[in-house]
């Protein structure tokens, strides 16, 4: 119990502390690798018109997207920000997702994304930042690929063990259009969303 | 700072080049959630399998058998692989499970049949203890014997069944040389026919072997439920005969040239008491008179793939699409069932079940629609 009360002192101190004093300036870096888990949320399609959730539905005016098909599966990234004030930082992250779909077939994806991440709690030991990521995404399955786009919101808790190193935890949405335009094929896009859950190793200077 | 968004552009632009996004190949999120067999070859329909839970089409495709559920397009259970050579021919009922009979032919022409246990399709560490081969023996005797699958005849209450029971048993004599062999299930029956024009038919009264008249070192080929083709004596015409070898089917007085645009038989079958012969170019015959008074097909140089009938309506379906043709029997009304979905895809099945029509097609789509 008693414990338990030291830590939510802490954080509230840490959250106290963070508007009066913030850690970062302006040029600090923080080089952050991400290992989790990528569950599939929701699918929507050009031919159904409707969103359909994991792990799918039995409704038969959807069957072409009634059951997703997707496994829970994994992903992993590396990226890189730097601050531009003590509040506000910007970098990349490039990244892989698999998801076994059907048992034995993967659909892949490769973001690269350029991120913004705003860290309104920041006491030195704990960061809770939020980020944005938006970029390009080469996605694959069996024969087909195909480079489009990418965006992921995401947010989550930093632990620095030392003034450098830390770990943490992420979680999010990201979201993975697929869209045709032009040739009578508006009935191919689609969007294919997932919450990644990550667990984080961060390294800052 | 600069050299990074260089070397991130670069990679962008390698990225982009790589990929056509008006080529099929681009379309991920519908191959994802749609069919899963949709980058297999579907080149036959074998029949209908229910597990307790769903019914199943069967089809055999390039890289195995594949179990495609009638009520859910996404819920596809695939199969042990096959080699590529293997051809699926029917669903038997065994002691205890259903096996799918398939058969491969190797260079010299020897058929090998082959059983798997369908309950072990899905299942990858069964399914190698669970296929059964051995070389076919279609000389003197009348029995089709498999190693551990032994065909025999029966007769249990009264109902007679071909039935296949597993037992351990080494394979027979090899099949005699340049034999062609095609097997087909035909009114509880097994059929293997030769090149020759051996036909022969294994029940529970027997074995049946008729001889027609071939010569020919094309094979033998199945032209509909219970009938064979076969190149006549002459290999200038393709004759059509029953299963059992009896009277060739009369074409009337315009047969089925093998000539330079290579019509074959493409189909042959009854409805109610009509004779309906379908070529490979797409001339009707009813009771051996072209077209009778069906109206003409809008061929276009197309090839039909697949015919049958479903209700006393042909349906017909083309290499390379992209449409059904259907021919009410009863009074001739021609009809094309232009479905965007068939594109320019090969039918190599069509079968109803409720109130659907599932078109089969070769690259790979199970289509449900309903022809009205």
């Amino acid at each position: 119990m008693r414990k338990t009360l030291t830590i939510v002192l802490l954080a509230v101190m840490g959250i106290t502390g963070a508007f009066s004093s913030p850690y970062y300036d302006a040029g600090s870096q923080i080089f952050t690798i991400n290992v989790g888990a990528s569950v599939p949320f929701f699918t929507y399609n050009g031919k159904d018109k409707e969103a359909v959730f994991w792990p799918g539905t039995d409704d038969e005016s959807t069957p072409e997207i009634e059951n997703m098909n997707q496994l829970v599966g994994g992903i992993g990234s590396i990226a890189y920000q730097v601050f531009l004030n003590p509040y506000w930082a910007i970098g990349g992250e490039l990244g892989y997702q698999f998801n076994y779909v059907a048992g034995t077939d993967v659909a892949a994806s490769v973001p690269i994304n350029m991120k913004v991440s705003y860290f309104p709690v920041q006491t030195g030991k704990f960061d809770l930042p939020i980020s944005l990521g938006i970029g390009l995404n080469y996605i694959s399955f069996r024969d087909s690929s195909k480079l489009t786009f990418s965006a992921t919101v995401e947010f989550g808790g930093m632990y620095y063990i030392t003034d450098e190193w830390g770990i943490g935890i992420h979680a999010g949405l990201y979201f993975i259009p697929e869209f045709y335009l032009t040739d009578g094929r508006s009935q191919y896009s689609g969007i294919e969303t997932y919450i990644p859950i990550r667990l984080s190793v961060a390294y800052r200077h | 700072m600069k050299k990074l968004l260089l070397i991130i552009l670069s990679v962008f632009i390698v990225l982009l080049s790589s990929c056509n996004p008006d080529s099929n190949t681009s379309i991920i999120f519908d191959k994802l959630h749609a069919n899963p067999s949709s980058n297999y070859r579907i080149f036959s329909y074998v029949g209908d399998y229910s597990d307790g839970e769903n019914e199943y089409l069967v089809l055999g495709t390039n890289l195995g058998i594949i179990l495609y559920d009638y009520d859910s397009t996404a819920n596809v259970k695939y199969g042990v692989i096959i080699s590529p050579i293997a051809h699926p021919l029917m669903l038997v009922n065994g002691a205890e499970d259903i096996y799918v009979l398939y058969y491969e032919q190797n260079t010299d022409k020897d058929a090998i049949l082959k059983a798997a246990l369908i309950s072990s399709l899905t299942d990858n560490d069964k399914s190698n203890d669970m296929i059964y081969e051995a070389q076919i023996d279609i000389g003197d005797d009348t029995d089709i014997a498999i190693s551990n699958v032994y065909m025999q005849s029966t007769q249990s209450g009264g109902t007679s069944s071909i039935k296949y029971t597993v037992q351990q048993r080494q394979p027979v004599d090899t099949t005699p040389d340049n034999r062609n062999i095609v097997f087909y299930n035909f009114a509880d029956s097994a059929v293997s026919a030769t090149i020759e024009g051996e036909i022969l038919k294994v029940s529970v009264s027997g074995a049946q072997k008729t001889t027609v008249d071939s010569s020919s070192e094309i094979a033998p080929y199945i032209v509909g439920d219970g009938y064979i083709a076969f190149l006549d004596e002459n290999e200038s015409y393709h004759d059509v005969y029953a299963m059992e070898g009896k009277d060739k089917i009369n074409r009337g007085d315009d047969p089925i040239a093998r000539g330079p645009e290579d019509e074959i038989v493409a189909f042959f079958g009854k409805a109610g008491d009509k004779e309906v012969l379908v070529d490979n170019s797409g001339s009707l015959y009813v009771d051996g008179n072209e077209k009778g008074d069906y109206g003409s097909f809008p061929m276009d140089n197309r090839r039909v793939a697949y015919s049958t009938i479903i209700d006393d309506y042909l349906y017909i379906g083309y290499k390379y699409g992209p449409e059904i043709i259907t021919v009410n029997m009863a009074d001739g009304e021609t009809n094309s069932r232009d479905t965007s979905d068939i594109n320019n895809e090969t039918v190599v099945g069509i079968k109803q079940n409720d109130n659907y029509f599932y078109v089969i097609t070769e690259e790979s789509e199970v289509i449900r629609t309903q022809f009205n």
